[in-house]
C-alpha cells in the first residue's frame, strides 16, 4: 500500500477493479477513503473534474504527516473500473467513501461512510467531514502550481515595467491619467450595470451549449456569463456614439459631412439601443416594445 | 399688453412643467388603488402601517415607550427602540394637519399616498440638485426621470407605505444642500443639511450610504489638492451637529461612536482639522520649516490613529462590520455564514435584466453624463461622479440597492440629454458660425470674388439639409425619450402594483380573478380565535398577522433573534412527535402554513423551506441538516419522490394534508409541477382552516388528553 501512494506524487493513486473489491471485503489495518470519479472527457463529469484537485490537496498534505501509514487515499476511475459502478449501482460520480479499518482506528464505532460532495465542496468542507467519519485531523497542501507561478511572475514583472516607464515619462502620464481614469469609471459603471456582480458570484456557464439560445439563457433571474459581455458592449456602443455626436460631430467642418455623419451615428445608436430592447425581449417573453428589430 | 420678460417667462414655465412633472409622478404610481383598492402592501408596510396607528391613538410618548408583547411571543419587542420612527411621524403629522384643517381623512388614505405623494418631491429635489451641478435644462430632464424611473417607482407605489418612501426624498434633498453648502461654505446651509440628515437617519438605515458618501466626497477633494475654507466650514458643522442629531434616535444610539460604519466620516472629521491647522500653519511659518512640520507631525499623528484604530477593533470596542456590510464587500460572506441575509431575495446580487426593467435607456445616458461632468471638474460634479461609481457598485451587489442608484442615474442621464439638446437643438448656433465664416472669408481674401454673391444661396441650402439632420437627431432623441415612458408605464403596470396581500390572476378568457386567500386566512384567526392566541408562521408573515389578525406571533419581519426564528425552522422540519412536543412547550395555539401547490403560486412555505431549514442549521446543526432534504438524486423533490426526512417532517406533511382529495389521486402541484404525495397522514395536529384557493392553512396542535397522554393513543 505504502509502494502504492508513493507511485502517485499527491499520495492518491488509482487501483483497479480487482484491488477495490480486495481492499473493501477484507479487513484491513490501515483506514481507507475511496474516492469514485471519472475524469474521462468522454464521460464529461465536470465535477468529477473539480473534486479531483481538492483532495488531491488533502492527500498532499496527509502523505507528509507523522500518522502517514494509518490511512490511504485512493481512487477508482469508471473507465477502467466500470464494475465496481455498476456493483454499487452509481450513476452519478463523483463519490467519496470513508471505510475505517478495525484496528487503526480513533473510535471503535466509526463505520463505513459516504460523503456528501456537492458544488461547493472544496478542501477545506471535504477535509472537516472526513475529520468527522475518521476522527483524524486534515490539513490541506495543495501542490506546487509552477504555470500559476510564472504567470503571477509574469504580472509581476510587466506591472513593475509598467510602472518604471510611466515614472520616467511623468509629464507624458498625467495627461493619460486623466483619460484612462475617465474610461476606467465609465467602463466600470457599465459592467456594473450589465450584471457584472451577478457573473462574478453566481459564476454561470460562459455560453448555453444544448439550448435553444446560445446566448441567452431563460428566465428573468438567470444569466449567462456571455449577456453580460454582450449586453455592456451594446450600452457602451450607445453611450459612445452619444458622447461622439456631442463632442465631435458639430466640429466637422463640410456641412454635407456633418449631417451625413449625424444621421449615420443616429441610425447606428437606434439600432444598437433596439438590440438591447429585443434582448430583454428573449428573457421576458411579455415584453411588448421593440425599436426596428424583432 | 403686459410686457413679460423672457426670464420671468422662463421661470414660469419652469414652475408649470415641474407642477406637471409631479402630477405624472402621482398619477403613474396609482395603479393598484385603481386595480385593487386602497390597502397596505407587501409586509414591512404593515408594521408601519399598525405603528402609525398606534401612534395616532396613544401619541408621542406612548409610542417612543411602547413594549410590544403581542410579537417575538414569549419575548416580546421594544418598538419605540428599535425602530426608525421617520414615516410613522410624517405620516401622523400630516394627518394631524389635516384634522385641524377640517379634512377628515383615515389614517389609512394618509398611509397609502405617502409614498406617490413624497415621489413629487422627490422630483423636484433632483431638480434642485441638477439645477445645482448643470443648470436649468438638465434640472427639468432629471425631475422628469426620477419622477417615471421604474427603479424608484418599485418602492413607491400607492400603498408601500415604507421607509423608502420618504427616504429618498431626503437622501437626494440631503445631497443638495450639501452641495449647495460646500458652493457656498455657508453655516446656516450645513446645519439645514444635517437637519436633513436627522430626518433621514429617522427615517431609513439606509442613511449610512449618506454618512459614507459625504466623507468620502471631503476626503477626495482634500486628495485631489482642493482644500477650501468653505469646505471645512460646511462639513465641520454638518459633521458635528449631523452626528449629535442622529444619536437621539434610541435605535441608533451610540452607534456613530464606536460601529465601522461611522468611521470614515469622523476620520475624515480628523483629517479634515488637521489639513486645515497645516494651511493656518503655512500662513504663518516659513516653507523651510512647514516641511519639518509636516514630515514629522504628520506620520507620527497617522501611526498613532492607525494603531489606536486596530487597538479598539481588536479590543473590541469598536463593533466589527454588521453582517449586512460585510455582504457589501465581501459578496460571498453572506451567502456562508449569514443565511438569514441571503434569504431575502433583495439581497441578492443584480442581473442585467433588472437593471434594465428598472433604468432601461438611462443605463446608456448614464456614462455620457460621467463624461461630461468629468469633463468639467468642480467640487459639486467630484461628488457626482463618487455617487455614481459606489451606487453602481451597490446596484451591483444588491437588487434592492437599485433604489439608491436611481437618483444618480437620473441626475447624470439628465445632463447627458441636456448636452444632446444644447448641440443639437439650438439653431441659432449654424447662423452665426456661418455669419463669422463668411466674414473672416471675405476678410481673409479681400477683394470681393465673383463667387461670393452665389454663395449665400449654397450655403442656405446646406443649411437647411443640416437643420434637417439636426431635427431628425432630436426626433429620434425625442422618441427614444417616449418610449422610456411608456416602458415604465408598463413596468410599473405590470411588475410593481401588485399588492402582494390580494392577488389577481386571469383566465383564458382574459377575466380578471381576485385571490384573496391571505385575507380571508387572517380575517378568520381574527374573528375565530381567543384574543390572546399565539400563531406561529414563518417569519415572512408576522407583520401582516399582527396587523391584520391582532394576534400574537411568534417572529416577524423584524428579525432581530436568530435563534427564535432558527427554531420556528427546526419546528417545521421536525417530524410530528418532536413538533407537537416543541409547539406545546412554546405555548402555540396555531400553526399557520402558506401553501401555493392549488393555484400555481410560487412564494409559499416549501419553496420557502430550504432557506429555512440553512437558517435552522446555523443554530442547530446537529438536528437539521440540509442534505437530508434532498433525495436519492440530490434533488429537493416533494411526494413520494421526497426524502425521508422531508416526508416525515411537519411542513410537507401540513402543506400536502387532504390536498389529494381536490386533486385527485394523480393530481400535480402546480406551484413545482410534481406530482402530489399519494398519501399524507397528520397525528399530532389537526386542520382547522384552509381558505378558497388553499393558500392558507390553519392547525392546531391536539391536546393532551386527561390521563396527560400524547395526542394518537
Amino acid at each position: 500500500m505504502q509502494k502504492l501512494r508513493d507511485s502517485d506524487q499527491f499520495g492518491f493513486p488509482e487501483i483497479n477493479e480487482q484491488d477495490f473489491i480486495d481492499l473493501v471485503q477484507s479487513p484491513n489495518d490501515f483506514n481507507l477513503v475511496i474516492l469514485l470519479t471519472t475524469l474521462d472527457e468522454s464521460l464529461g463529469c465536470s465535477r468529477c473534474q473539480e473534486i479531483q484537485p481538492e483532495i488531491n490537496a488533502i492527500s498532499n498534505y496527509w502523505k507528509t504527516s507523522e500518522n502517514k501509514d494509518d490511512l490511504f487515499f485512493v481512487y477508482v476511475e469508471a473507465k477502467n473500473s466500470i464494475e465496481v459502478f455498476r456493483k454499487l449501482q452509481i450513476s452519478d460520480p463523483p463519490r467519496l467513501l470513508s471505510f475505517p479499518s478495525k484496528t487503526k482506528t480513533k473510535n471503535e464505532n466509526m463505520k463505513p461512510g459516504e460523503m456528501r460532495l456537492t458544488s461547493g465542496s472544496d478542501a477545506v468542507k471535504i477535509s472537516k467531514a472526513l475529520n468527522q467519519a475518521l476522527g483524524y485531523e486534515f490539513g490541506i497542501s495543495r501542490p506546487f502550481d509552477y504555470l500559476d507561478f510564472a504567470y503571477k511572475g509574469l504580472q509581476v514583472i510587466m506591472g513593475a515595467a509598467f510602472l518604471y516607464l510611466a515614472f520616467t515619462n511623468i509629464s507624458l502620464v498625467k495627461d493619460m491619467v486623466k483619460n484612462l481614469f475617465l474610461a476606467g469609471i465609465m467602463m466600470f459603471v457599465v459592467s456594473m450595470n450589465s450584471g457584472y456582480v451577478w457573473t462574478h458570484i453566481k459564476n454561470p456557464p460562459y455560453m448555453n451549449g444544448g439550448g435553444s439560445n446560445k446566448y441567452f439563457a431563460p428566465g428573468m433571474q438567470d444569466q449567462l456569463g456571455v449577456e453580460t459581455l454582450i449586453i455592456s458592449s451594446l450600452y457602451g456602443t450607445c453611450a459612445t456614439i452619444v458622447i461622439f455626436m456631442i463632442k465631435r460631430v458639430p466640429k466637422i467642418k463640410n456641412e454635407y459631412v456633418q449631417s451625413a455623419v449625424m444621421i449615420v451615428a443616429m441610425i447606428a445608436l437606434v439600432v444598437a439601443a433596439s438590440y438591447v430592447f429585443s434582448d430583454y425581449a428573449i428573457k421576458n417573453s411579455g415584453y411588448p416594445f421593440r425599436i426596428l428589430i424583432k | 399688453m403686459a410686457y413679460l420678460d423672457s426670464e420671468k417667462v422662463a421661470n414660469l414655465l419652469r414652475v408649470v412643467i415641474l407642477v406637471l412633472i409631479s402630477v405624472v409622478a402621482i398619477s403613474s404610481r396609482l395603479f393598484s388603488v385603481i386595480r385593487f383598492e386602497s390597502i397596505i402592501h407587501e409586509f414591512d408596510p404593515w408594521f408601519n402601517y399598525r405603528t402609525t396607528q398606534y401612534l395616532v391613538e396613544n401619541g408621542f410618548y406612548e409610542f417612543w415607550n411602547w413594549f410590544d408583547s403581542d410579537s417575538w411571543y414569549p419575548l416580546g419587542r421594544v418598538v419605540g427602540g428599535t425602530l426608525y420612527p421617520g414615516i410613522m411621524v410624517t405620516s401622523a403629522t400630516i394627518y394631524k394637519v389635516l384634522q385641524v384643517l377640517g379634512i377628515p381623512l383615515d389614517i389609512r388614505e394618509v398611509c397609502v399616498f405617502l409614498a406617490p405623494v413624497f415621489s413629487s418631491f422627490t422630483a423636484i429635489a433632483a431638480y434642485l440638485l441638477t439645477n445645482e451641478v448643470k443648470g436649468p435644462v438638465a434640472g427639468l430632464l432629471a425631475a422628469a426621470f426620477m419622477g417615471i424611473a421604474p427603479g424608484y417607482i418599485s418602492r413607491s407605489v400607492a400603498g408601500s407605505y415604507d421607509n423608502e418612501a420618504i427616504a429618498i426624498f431626503l437622501l437626494v434633498f440631503t445631497f443638495y444642500l450639501w452641495l449647495k453648502s460646500v458652493h457656498k461654505g455657508s453655516m446656516l446651509l450645513s446645519c439645514t443639511t444635517a437637519l436633513f440628515y436627522f430626518y433621514m437617519v429617522s427615517a431609513w438605515g439606509g442613511y449610512v450610504f449618506i454618512i459614507n458618501m459625504i466623507p468620502l466626497h471631503v476626503f477626495t477633494l482634500l486628495a485631489m489638492g482642493r482644500y477650501s475654507n468653505n469646505l471645512y466650514i460646511s462639513y465641520s458643522t454638518f459633521y458635528v451637529i449631523g452626528t449629535l442629531a442622529s444619536m437621539q434616535i434610541p435605535f441608533v444610539g451610540f452607534q456613530p461612536t464606536f460601529t465601522s460604519e461611522h468611521m470614515a466620516s469622523l476620520g475624515t472629521f480628523g483629517l479634515l482639522q488637521l489639513v486645515a491647522f497645516s494651511y493656518y500653519l503655512n500662513s504663518l511659518v516659513s516653507k523651510k520649516t512647514m516641511h519639518y512640520i509636516i514630515g514629522v507631525g504628520f506620520s507620527v499623528i497617522v501611526a498613532l490613529m492607525g494603531l489606536a484604530l486596530v487597538y479598539l477593533t481588536m479590543t473590541k470596542k469598536i463593533a466589527p462590520w454588521a453582517g449586512r456590510f460585510y455582504s457589501m464587500w465581501d459578496t460571498g460572506y453572506a451567502k456562508i455564514h449569514v443565511p438569514i441575509i441571503a434569504s431575502v431575495s433583495e439581497h441578492q446580487p443584480t442581473v442585467w435584466t433588472s437593471f434594465f426593467m428598472d433604468l432601461n435607456i438611462l443605463i446608456w445616458l448614464f456614462p455620457v453624463g460621467i463624461y461630461f461632468t468629468f469633463s468639467t471638474l468642480t467640487d459639486n460634479q467630484v461628488f457626482l461622479i463618487i455617487y455614481a461609481v459606489f451606487g453602481s457598485y451597490f446596484a451591483g451587489v444588491m437588487v434592492r440597492l437599485i433604489l439608491t442608484l436611481t437618483p444618480i442615474v437620473c441626475i447624470l442621464a439628465a445632463i447627458g440629454v441636456s448636452e444632446v439638446f444644447n448641440v443639437y437643438l439650438d439653431f441659432r448656433v449654424d447662423s452665426r458660425t456661418l455669419a463669422l465664416k463668411q466674414s473672416s472669408k471675405s476678410e481673409s481674401n479681400k477683394e470681393p470674388s465673383p463667387k461670393a454673391s452665389s454663395e449665400p444661396s449654397k450655403v442656405h441650402k446646406m443649411n437647411v439639409l443640416n437643420k434637417l439632420a439636426r431635427l431628425s437627431v432630436v426626433l429620434g432623441f425625442s422618441s427614444l425619450l417616449i418610449l422610456f415612458q411608456f416602458h415604465s408605464t408598463w413596468v410599473t403596470s405590470n411588475a410593481y402594483s401588485s399588492p402582494s396581500v390580494v392577488l389577481a390572476s386571469s383566465d383564458q378568457h382574459g377575466n380578471r380573478n381576485i385571490i384573496d386567500d391571505f385575507r380571508e386566512g387572517y380575517t378568520w384567526l381574527n374573528q375565530n380565535t381567543d384574543e390572546s392566541a399565539k400563531i406561529m408562521s414563518w417569519w415572512d408573515y408576522g407583520y401582516q398577522l399582527a396587523g391584520m389578525a391582532n394576534r400574537t406571533t411568534l417572529v416577524d419581519n423584524n428579525t432581530w433573534n436568530n435563534t427564535h426564528i432558527a427554531t420556528v425552522g427546526k419546528i417545521l422540519a421536525s417530524n410530528e412527535k418532536n413538533a407537537h412536543r416543541l409547539v406545546k412547550e412554546l405555548d402555540i395555539d396555531y400553526i399557520l402554513i402558506i401553501y401555493g401547490g392549488m393555484l400555481g403560486y410560487s412564494g409559499d412555505d416549501i419553496n420557502k423551506f430550504l432557506w429555512m431549514i440553512r437558517i435552522g442549521q446555523n443554530i442547530y446543526p446537529e438536528d437539521l441538516k440540509e442534505e437530508l432534504f434532498y433525495n436519492s438524486q440530490g434533488q429537493y423533490a416533494i411526494g413520494d419522490n421526497a426524502s425521508p426526512r422531508m416526508k416525515e417532517c411537519i411542513m410537507h406533511k401540513m402543506s400536502y394534508y387532504r390536498t389529494a382529495s381536490v386533486m385527485g389521486p394523480n393530481g400535480m402541484d402546480r406551484a413545482r409541477r410534481q406530482k402530489l404525495p399519494s398519501s399524507v397522514t397528520l397525528e399530532y395536529f389537526e386542520e382547522v382552516f384552509t381558505s378558497e384557493n388553499w393558500m392558507v392553512r390553519l392547525y392546531k396542535p391536539k391536546d393532551f388528553d386527561n390521563l396527560d397522554r400524547l395526542p394518537p393513543v
